[in-house]
C-alpha cells in the first residue's frame, strides 16, 4: 500500500560532525525551538530545491553547531557577524544565504550588522530566534528579555529603569526602506508553528527568486534557561512574549520586489590584479648573490632575543638581495615556555613562510632544543647553546656546542651573546649569504645605536674565528 | 498495542525522544502520551495509544529532535 511519510528533509541522516554517543540526537535540550526551526528551514530547502546553492551562516550561540545538522553549504563566523559574511558570500558568489542569529547575537553584539545589511538590502535570509535569553552561556539578559522577566543577570526581573526596553526588531527592521518581507512568528503551539512554516517558506522562495532582504524573527522556547517546562514555555511565549512581541507580517513587497541584478563578480587572477594593481608577474631578484633556498629555525625562551636574531637574518638576506620570510611562533609558550621563528632564505619567491624541516635549527635552550631537534634536516646543522650541556643529536646531523656567553663575555661585551649566535650562524655557511650581509644586517640593526655597530662587527670576528677552530 | 497501518499513524523513533511533552500537547486526538519506559538515553519516551490518529502532522512539525517521529499517511484510493 502507498503512503506519504511526513519526515526531516534538507537535515543530515546521522549527524556525524557531532559524533558521540547520540549522533542522531541534536545536542539541543529537550523542548528546544532550535530544533523546530532548523526542520522547517531544512524541509523549505529540500522543497526548494536549494540544498545545493545555499549557505548557512551559522552564529555564536547554541545554534553555533548548525553545521551538524543542515546538508548544504556553511560558515561558522564570529559572534553578530552573521551578516557581514552572508553580505560577502551573497555578493561574491550569488548563492541563496542564510543568516542564522540568537538574540544575543543579533540584537546586542551584531545590531550593527543586522541594521545595516537590512538597510542595504542584501540578499539574505534572515532567521532571528528570539527566546528572550543568552542561552549557551547560561541563561543572562538579552536585549530581548522581557520586562520584569528574571534571568541570572537581573535577578530581581529586568527594570527598565537600569537596563532598558526589550529591543523589537522586526519593528526596527521594517522602519528601513530595503527589506522586502518582515515577519514575526512563534513556536509555540501547532498553529503558530504553522505559521512559521509558511513565513520560512515564503522568505526561502524569495531567496531562491533573488528579490532580496527577508527577516523573520522567531518567538522561540527556552525551557532550560526560562526555567519552566517545554509546555509552560510555549503557554509563557503565547501569554507574556506576545504582548511585547506581537505575532504578525510587518512587511511584503514580494509582488514588487524584483530580482537583483547585480553584475557577474570576476575573481580572475587577472581582474584581482588589475583591482589592486599589482604587478602581473613576479620581478626578476636583481642581485640575489646565493642560489636555492635555506630553512632555518630559531627558538628559545621568550626574552633571549630569538624573534630578534631572525629578523637580524632577514636584514642580512636582504642585504643580499634575496627573497626571504619571517615567521614567528609564540602562542601559548608565551607563559614562560619557548618563543620561535622561522626564516626562509631563496633565490626565488616563497610560497609559504613555514618552516616544518628546517636545514638549521639555532637552539637557544633545551627544552627548544628537544622540540625541534628531531625535525631538522638529514644533513642539517644544529647549533645550541654549550650551557645546556650534554645532547643528543639526531643522526645525520651536526651539532655545533656554542659557548656563545663565554665568548661574548672574553671580548669584553657581555650583552653580545647573540651576536656570536650570529656570528656561528654566518660561519657554518648554511645560509649561503656572504659574510658582508651579515655584517649590514648589524649595521641595520644597530642603525639607533650606531656605537654598538664595530662592538658587534667584532663579535662576529670573534664567532668566525671561534668556528674556525671547532669545526 | 498493534497499529493499523491503513490508518495514518505516528512512528516514534524511540531512542530519540526527550521527553519534552510537545506532540503530546500538540495532538488534537489526545493520542499521544508520555510512556512509562525509559529509553536508552534515559528519558520517558512518547507512546501511540495505536488508534485515534489523523494525520495532522502536528506532532511532527512540533517535535524539536529531526528523527523522533515522523507521520505515515496513507493514500486515498
Amino acid at each position: 500500500m502507498s503512503e506519504k511519510i511526513t519526515c526531516t528533509k534538507g537535515l543530515y541522516k546521522e549527524f556525524s560532525r557531532k559524533g558521540g554517543a547520540a549522533p542522531t540526537a541534536t545536542h539541543y535540550c529537550p523542548g528546544c525551538g532550535h530544533g523546530i526551526l532548523h526542520k522547517l528551514i531544512g524541509e523549505a530547502l529540500a522543497d526548494f530545491d536549494l540544498q545545493d546553492r545555499c549557505v548557512m551562516i551559522s552564529p555564536v550561540g547554541c545554534a553555533v553547531f548548525a553545521y551538524y545538522y543542515f546538508d548544504c553549504g556553511n560558515i561558522q563566523v564570529a559572534h553578530g557577524r552573521a551578516p557581514a559574511v552572508a553580505t560577502g558570500v551573497s555578493r561574491a558568489t550569488d548563492q541563496v544565504v542564510i543568516s542564522y542569529q540568537g538574540d544575543g547575537d543579533l540584537a546586542s553584539i551584531g545590531l550593527n550588522e543586522t541594521l545595516q545589511a537590512a538597510n542595504r538590502g542584501e540578499k539574505i535570509a534572515v532567521f532571528f530566534v528570539n527566546n528572550t535569553v543568552y542561552g549557551m552561556t547560561g541563561g543572562q539578559m538579552a536585549p530581548t528579555t522581557l520586562i520584569g522577566e528574571k534571568t541570572i543577570t537581573c535577578l530581581g526581573g529586568r527594570d527598565p529603569m537600569t537596563q532598558g526596553y526589550p529591543l523589537h526588531m522586526c519593528e526596527l527592521i521594517s522602519s528601513l526602506k530595503a527589506p522586502v518581507y518582515v515577519e514575526r512568528v512563534a513556536l509555540s503551539d501547532p498553529a503558530n508553528v504553522r505559521n512559521a512554516r509558511k513565513a520560512v517558506r515564503k522568505a526561502m522562495e524569495i531567496q531562491r527568486d533573488g528579490k532580496g532582504y527577508t527577516f523573520v524573527e522567531v518567538l522561540s522556547p527556552c525551557p532550560t534557561n526560562l526555567g519552566i517546562s517545554p509546555v509552560a514555555n510555549n503557554e509563557w511565549i503565547n501569554q507574556e512574549m506576545m504582548k511585547e512581541f506581537p505575532v504578525k507580517n510587518f512587511r511584503d513587497l514580494t509582488a514588487e520586489a524584483m530580482a537583483f541584478q547585480r553584475p557577474q563578480s570576476d575573481f580572475s587572477t587577472a581582474s584581482l590584479e588589475k583591482i589592486f594593481d599589482l604587478e602581473t608577474t613576479v620581478p626578476p631578484v636583481s642581485g640575489a648573490t646565493v642560489q636555492g633556498e635555506a630553512q632555518v629555525k630559531i627558538a628559545g625562551f621568550g626574552g633571549q632575543g630569538v624573534l630578534s636574531l631572525g629578523i637580524m637574518l632577514t636584514q642580512a638576506a636582504q642585504a643580499a638581495g634575496c627573497q626571504v620570510s619571517w615567521y614567528p611562533s609564540y602562542g601559548p609558550e608565551q607563559r614562560g615556555g619557548t618563543s620561535n621563528c622561522s626564516v626562509i632564505v631563496s633565490d626565488s619567491p616563497i610560497g609559504s613562510p613555514i618552516v616544518y624541516q628546517p636545514d638549521l635549527l639555532i637552539a637557544m635552550n633545551r627544552p627548544s632544543f628537544e622540540r625541534f631537534k628531531n625535525d631538522v634536516k638529514h644533513g642539517g646543522t644544529i647549533i645550541y647553546d654549550a650551557l645546556m650541556g650534554e645532547v643528543e643529536i639526531p643522526e645525520g646531523c651536526k651539532g655545533i656546542a656554542v659557548p656563545a656567553q663565554e665568548l661574548a663575555d672574553q671580548a669584553g661585551n657581555s650583552k653580545g651573546a647573540n651576536t656570536i649566535m650570529f656570528g656561528v650562524m654566518m660561519a657554518t655557511g648554511m645560509t649561503k649569504l656572504p659574510d658582508e650581509a651579515f655584517v649590514k644586517a648589524l649595521e641595520e640593526s644597530f642603525a639607533k645605536k650606531p656605537k654598538l655597530i664595530p662592538i658587534n662587527v667584532e663579535l662576529l670576528k670573534v664567532a668566525k674565528a671561534w668556528a674556525a677552530k671547532h669545526f | 498495542m498493534e497499529i493499523d497501518r491503513s490508518k495514518p499513524y505516528p512512528l516514534i523513533n524511540a531512542v530519540e525522544c526527550k521527553s519534552c511533552g510537545r506532540c503530546v500537547e500538540s495532538c488534537p486526538k489526545k493520542v499521544l502520551q508520555i510512556g512509562k519506559e525509559l529509553n536508552d538515553r534515559g528519558y520517558h519516551y512518547v507512546v501511540y495509544s495505536g488508534t485515534g490518529c489523523i494525520g495532522c502532522n502536528n506532532c511532527f512539525y512540533n517535535c524539536p529532535e529531526p528523527n523522533a517521529i515522523e507521520v505515515h499517511i496513507p493514500a486515498k484510493d
